[in-house]
């Protein structure tokens, strides 16, 4: 197969497609997988570092890192995973919408979400995640917001070049009702963009989880999160490096499969965009 | 242009006004009340209705809306609720700390990201190019306040270089600058490689060269000039980012900046600050925008301003 060969030959993909899979099935077994409870203290063991029995070493109350990095993968995917959701279902609806009717209906869902873009993205998610009350489900309320003006943004783009090919012509010559013609005719076409968009967004709302868990905005203690254990781990930078370098890593690692895997679609699916 | 300037600043007042409006909105539908927080649980009904008098919380929404746009347009934020003190003195004592590290980072990115940039786009799959590539990438996927807190233990600990936080200088300013730029680094090598490889494929450069003018003549002031546009745009980008992003690391590095302030001013509920404080942001961002909209215009001849 054509397209088959062709993600297999890019490494980016591959790389990406590795690490999306490792996170999955980290996040779906934790359970199994962990070799401690990632809750259960160990306080004669605070904060040693990695060994032979517990690879990643142990945290400030002595619990299994390794346990907790595999525990914490559920809440950066559902973070990553719900908040793009909202960002795509929602924006993307919105800019589509505005895309192909135009004319004041476009510029009043424009002009509102360029309101939501004139705060920088991590203020606006702190502002409303500290607002409704710092936990999970508000860390994903708070980053979906904020993608939904960028959503929109590019769907309507999509959407205004869409407009006026011939074949949205020729399903308004066949008696298409609008909402039709934008779901069945507008939406299949802007959605390569709006799957590679997707695919790096969840990338980006990794970092702003691990950001907001890092300043106490996210998940609550004692359920573990990349960014909280960085945050625990602060005080004790200077004794046990390792609390704070390897959530860290952690982070970074899926945010690179992220990032690579988004752009290797992009170059497959858009050749043009990729430079020789 | 004098017609566009002025239809921009215009603009600037529903702007203005939105920002407003937005945060008193989501300012009344969060739960907790300020009255609660600043009384005593033993206080007594007299003195909470006393209080919320006083803070003119008495009033209906759109009273208020009212009188804060009007106090507004007399250059009063108000006061703090919890410290009393004037908003605009308390943001005026940050707020030069958070715009000293946003600019320090982009002044990093421009140093370090655009020569990386035109260098990797000059020898295409070289080491070098795959090298920048790798470090860009790396740049983009790590969290800010992570790589801080890294570069404090490598520099500051280990090293002995640098302070270990607060505002120190010049010399404090370099690790959580750094640190804060990385990403916009790995942003602007991107820009930057795949405008300079746009460019130098173009028709005037083979023409250029086929007219035997130097190389560097031909890189510097055919395609340099032309691929460098685009960075405006990404200056305006970065420099929300670079805000944002500005509030964890002043947390990593003890930096006295606006991030603090804010995060504070919300969890007690202090209402003024917390609307002046974001106002302050939402304009910095919106005016420097503008900004870079106008000098677009003026570089580049092609932009027509409408």
């Amino acid at each position: 197969m054509k397209w088959g060969k062709r993600f297999l030959d890019h490494r980016g993909v591959v790389f990406g497609t590795i690490v999306l899979v490792l996170l999955l099935i980290a996040a779906v077994f934790a359970p199994y997988l962990a070799p401690f409870d990632p809750m259960e203290q160990n306080l004669l063991d605070r904060r040693s570092p990695p060994g032979f029995e517990h690879p990643l070493g142990m945290d400030i109350y002595g619990r299994d890192m390794l346990s907790r990095i595999l525990v914490g993968s559920r809440c950066s995917l559902l973070v990553g995973g719900s908040s793009v959701l909202i960002g795509l279902v929602v924006g993307g609806a919105c800019g589509l919408i505005a895309g192909y009717y135009g004319g004041g209906l476009d510029n009043l869902i424009m002009r509102f979400m360029d309101l939501l873009l004139v705060l920088p993205s991590l203020i606006l998610v702190i502002v409303i995640v500290t607002a409704l009350g710092p936990n999970l489900l508000n860390a994903i309320i708070g980053i979906g917001v904020w993608f939904i003006p960028n959503y929109a943004r590019l769907a309507r783009s999509s959407a205004v070049s869409l407009r006026q090919k011939d074949f949205v012509e020729a399903a308004k010559a066949i008696g298409c009702k609008g909402f039709r013609i934008v779901a069945r005719h507008i939406l299949p076409n802007a959605l390569s963009n709006l799957v590679v968009y997707s695919t790096l967004s969840v990338g980006t709302a990794f970092l702003l989880e691990a950001a907001l868990s890092f300043l106490g905005l996210g998940v609550q203690p004692p359920n573990p999160s990349w960014g909280s254990m960085i945050n625990e781990g602060r005080s004790y930078l200077q004794t046990a490096p390792h609390l704070v370098t390897i959530p860290g890593l952690v982070i970074m690692l899926a945010v690179i499969g992220f990032n690579t895997l988004g752009e290797g679609l992009r170059d497959i699916i858009d050749p043009r965009s990729t430079l020789k | 242009m004098g017609g566009y300037l002025i239809r921009r600043l215009l603009w600037l007042v529903p702007t203005i006004l939105g920002i407003v409006l937005i945060i008193s909105l989501m300012l009344e539908v969060i739960p907790g009340d300020p009255v609660l927080m600043m009384l005593s649980e033993t206080a007594s009904n007299e003195m909470r209705v006393a209080v919320r008098h006083q803070l003119g919380l008495d009033k209906t929404f759109s009273q208020r809306f009212g009188i804060y746009v009007w106090r507004l347009v007399h250059g009063n934020l108000g006061r703090s609720f919890m410290r009393g003190e004037k908003v605009s003195k308390l943001i005026g004592k940050t707020f030069s700390a958070t715009v000293q590290l946003t600019l320090g980072s982009l002044f990093l990115m421009l140093l370090i990201g655009v020569p990386l940039g035109v260098l990797s786009a000059l020898y295409p799959r070289s080491k070098f190019d795959f090298m920048t590539q790798g470090i860009s990438l790396v740049g983009v996927s790590m969290p800010a306040f992570w790589i801080g807190l890294v570069l404090i233990y490598l520099f500051a600990y280990l090293a002995g270089l640098f302070p270990l936080g607060g505002k120190g200088g010049a010399v404090g300013l370099i690790l959580p600058a750094f640190s804060l730029s990385l990403s916009s680094i790995g942003f602007i090598i991107r820009t930057i490689r795949a405008n300079m490889l746009e460019v130098m494929g173009m028709e005037y450069i083979t023409t250029a060269r086929s007219k035997g003018i130097l190389e560097s003549t031909v890189i510097w002031k055919h395609a340099f000039r032309n691929a460098i546009l685009p960075v405006l745009t990404v200056i305006g980008l970065q420099f929300g980012r670079l805000l944002g992003g500005a509030v964890v690391t002043e947390v990593v590095f003890s930096w006295p900046g606006m991030g603090r302030l804010i995060v504070n001013a919300i969890n007690t509920r202090d209402y003024p600050l917390v609307q002046g404080a974001i106002l302050v942001f939402g304009l910095a961002f919106v005016c420097l925008n503008l900004l870079i909209d106008v000098s677009y215009t003026l570089l580049d001849p092609r932009v027509k301003y409408g």
